[in-house]
């Protein structure tokens, strides 16, 4: 019963976007406004908001997060990372340093003995 | 650049911050639980993992790490990016959480450590890296690996402890940050704080004012709100606001009179004009009798006469 177990899994999300939906706090403008007048600075509507929380939290998700810590992640962004990431989540640095591999590792070998680069100096 | 050029003679180091030894790829969890310890939020590094690492990725992204600790309850407020900035934070007793690349710009190796110290004498900084608690890195080789990471620093304070080195208008936007992630007790700290350290901030008692309500805090916010138009009559998000909370309160000729006011004091063009608009066609409706001082306000000073639209002052007729 693959119907069965869509609505099920996806019935959190419906209620999730009623409330988020709910308009509650309607007319009332968020400081951001007043720091910078410009449509841009303007918060995404709930409807909006919710779908880029979405894609944001999809693609966390894609990046090997387990599904219920991608949703508490996603949930916890500003509207404006939720855009930035949204847009650009591949090319943003990710900082971890990886194991370093092959002909990398050699130039970086390289880089490193005439002092241009940190890698094995700087852990 | 100016203000990288050299490290004041002394020295200076915080040694009470912690350092938890980076596993693997894990110096994003690491730094971050260095700075939250120093914040007076200790998580161990192996849980923020959870919560800030991606696999795919073999690496923690900067958003993912201001959320973490914004979600701690605490402030994140960028540096401006000198050297001079991180020392004056480190002057202040804080410790600065910094992007590096320790590779190169075509090849880059990020990764993210905390400064926690300089040597004026030897000229280097001293970082919590990696394995190394103590890193003591030449100020130049500090200064090309943090130029190559796009000259990212942050400090970490609690809400109502604003960083000393930073301007009003960056303080105001990370107050915001944590508005807009669902943090509103916090939020409403670092508003108050900033309205004590900046009085004529009409932009710092919005923020008192949001974060009041989203705590329910109906006159308090709307006290909030007064004080931001008496700064600056032409502050559109504290009127439409106070417009929103008055009709709610039963006083919707007030409401429509000062969002009226205060779109004739805006251009025409003005970006929040729609936004005013789409207010003064929604204004609640309610039952309860204007008092003669919702929320303990005077009408007579949100409204002096000549900013009154006639019809719609009840004193008018």
């Amino acid at each position: 019963m693959n119907s069965g177990i869509g609505v099920s899994r996806y019935l959190p999300l419906l209620l999730a976007m009623l409330i988020a939906c709910a308009p509650v706090h309607a007319g009332m403008l968020g400081t951001s406004l007043a720091i910078d007048p410009t449509p841009t600075a303007s918060l995404p509507v709930d409807v909006e908001r919710f779908l880029l929380r979405e894609d944001v939290r999809a693609q966390l998700e894609a990046l090997g997060v387990a599904p219920a810590e991608a949703a508490e992640r996603a949930a916890r962004l500003s509207p404006t990372e939720l855009a930035t990431l949204q847009q650009r989540i591949d090319a943003l640095p990710a900082g971890g340093i990886v194991e370093v591999i092959g002909v990398v590792f050699v130039v970086l070998l390289v880089l490193e003995l005439v002092g241009v680069t940190n890698v094995f100096t700087g852990l | 650049m100016a203000g990288d050029a050299a490290l004041p003679a002394g020295r200076q180091e915080l040694v009470d911050v912690p350092f938890f030894p980076q596993q693997t790829d894990q110096c994003g969890p690491a730094a971050l639980a260095a700075a939250l310890g120093a914040a007076g939020k200790p998580a161990s590094a192996r849980a923020l993992a959870q919560e800030i690492y991606l696999p795919a990725r073999g690496g923690s992204l900067q958003i993912e790490l201001e959320a973490a600790a914004r979600a701690r309850g605490l402030l994140v407020t960028p540096l401006a990016p000198s050297l001079d900035a991180i020392v004056r934070a480190l002057e202040a007793g804080r410790p600065v959480l910094v992007l590096q690349n320790l590779g190169l710009p075509a090849l880059p190796t990020w990764h993210y450590a905390v400064v926690v110290g300089y040597d004026g004498r030897e000229d280097v900084l001293i970082l919590r890296s990696g394995t190394t608690p103590r890193l003591r890195t030449p100020r130049e080789r500090f200064l090309r690996t943090w130029q190559w990471g796009g000259r990212w620093a942050r400090v970490i304070t609690p809400p109502a402890e604003l960083p000393t080195m930073v301007d009003e208008r960056t303080v105001l936007r990370a107050a915001t940050a944590l508005e807009e992630s669902g943090q509103p007790r916090a939020a409403l700290l670092a508003f108050e704080a900033a309205r004590q350290r900046w009085p004529a901030s009409s932009v710092a008692a919005v923020g008192h004012g949001n974060a009041a309500f989203a705590l329910g805090r109906r006159r308090e916010a709307a006290q909030a709100f007064a004080a931001a138009l008496q700064h600056q009559p032409d502050e559109a998000v504290a009127a439409n606001n106070l417009a929103w909370l008055l009709a709610g309160a039963g006083c919707e000729p007030a409401a429509r009179a000062l969002l009226a006011a205060t779109r004739r004091r805006l251009p025409v063009a003005d970006p929040r004009q729609p936004a005013l608009a789409q207010t003064e066609r929604e204004l609640p409706m309610s039952a309860s009798v204007c008092p003669s001082a919702p929320f303990g306000l005077s009408l007579e000073t949100l409204l002096p006469t000549g900013t009154r639209q006639p019809a719609a002052s009840p004193q008018a007729t």
